[in-house]
């Protein structure tokens, strides 16, 4: 019998949500400091294999929408930056 | 569909007369049937895996990733090697993208021999490590930076610290600046506020100077008009002097 997906769930199963995890861990040791996007893109590619940028993006949108990251442009190097807010500080710790 | 009829025949019968799965009958030595029982919601695999991590999250149980990591050495010998050779592997996958030729230098150094899976298992996880280290290092180092200013007899607002502190951690996750320069660029950066003072003060001191300056010329044309009042054909040329000279004098200032 093919087990259901409620019955399969298990952490990180899904890619999606395991490159969500990914940049999580990456954010959370950055504290209340901001990272750009390029940092954090060229991070998640340190390791094989690549993650292509529209995923990235697809990725940080979903936290965003979620509240667990937060943006802002740098108005000097006019680069996107990234860090956890709260909760996301909250969720990221048990991983 | 036996189960089915067998279900329908306990309700009739209020479940006095049913007979007793053999599952039951195995796990549970014949005891009451889980029909007679009373009803529980069933538990499926996923509510039970949401359960123990709502637990996790709530510190009610131990968090596995808190545990100690089991050594990687098993899967892969690569982990195995001392911190000297790993550091170089580690440098030698960075700077070479070519696994074979990797895998050559490995050979060449008597170190060992490993599957480009093994390869990229090993770079992946000690990639991961020095950017935590570095990014924990860049925060911390950022946050003792503007510990430190804040400390400083010259006051900051919020936003200035906030911006120093975000320049220091930029800087040193970039692996442009050793956390040493922080303390230097700190010093700097007090110099830099101490010198905007001690600009300040050095306009102050040439205001004086100019309101001296002003003082003695009022003081030397006094003397002078005191001095063309016993010529009164020079006194019309010595007054459009004295407008000329005032003039100027607003001028500059």
């Amino acid at each position: 019998m093919n087990p259901t997906p409620a019955e399969t769930e298990a952490p990180y199963t899904d890619p999606e949500a395991l490159l969500q995890a990914r940049v999580l861990k990456i954010l959370k040791p950055c504290l209340s400091y901001w990272l750009d996007e390029q940092t954090l893109y060229l991070t998640l590619n340190l390791g094989r294999p690549a993650v292509t940028r529209a995923r990235l993006e697809a990725a940080l949108r979903e936290l965003r929408d979620k509240a667990y990251v937060d943006f802002r442009v740098d108005p000097l190097s006019r680069l996107t930056e990234w860090r956890l807010t709260p909760s996301g500080h909250a969720l990221a710790q048990p991983l | 569909m036996k189960d089915k009829a067998i279900r329908k025949k306990v309700k009739e019968k209020g479940g006095k007369t049913a007979q007793p799965s053999p599952r039951s009958q195995v796990a549970l030595g014949n005891e009451e049937s889980p029909l007679e029982a009373a009803p529980a919601p069933k538990r499926t695999k996923g509510a039970g895996m949401r359960e123990k991590w709502r637990k996790i999250r709530a510190a009610l149980l131990p968090n596995p990733a808190d545990a100690a990591t089991p050594p990687r050495r098993s899967a892969n010998p690569l982990f195995d090697l001392p911190e000297e050779q790993r550091a170089k592997l580690f440098t030698w996958l960075r700077e070479c993208p070519f696994d074979d030729a990797v895998r050559q230098m490995l050979r060449d150094q008597g170190i060992a021999d490993a599957t480009p899976l093994q390869l990229n298992d090993f770079f992946q996880h000690e990639a991961e490590q020095h950017w935590e280290k570095r990014i924990g290092r860049a925060a911390q180092e950022a946050n003792a930076l503007v510990q430190l200013v804040e400390k400083s007899p010259v006051r900051f607002s919020a936003g200035i610290l906030a911006a120093l502190g975000q320049e220091a951690f930029r800087q040193i996750a970039s692996g442009q600046v050793e956390p040493d320069a922080m303390g230097k660029l700190a010093t700097l950066f007090l110099k830099a506020r101490s010198d905007e003072r001690a600009d300040q003060m050095q306009e102050l001191k040439r205001e004086k100077l100019r309101r001296e300056l002003q003082d003695q010329i009022d003081h030397a044309l006094e003397k002078l008009a005191e001095e063309v009042d016993r010529h009164p054909v020079a006194r019309e040329a010595f007054e459009a002097l004295r407008k000329e000279l005032a003039t100027s004098m607003e001028a500059a200032l």
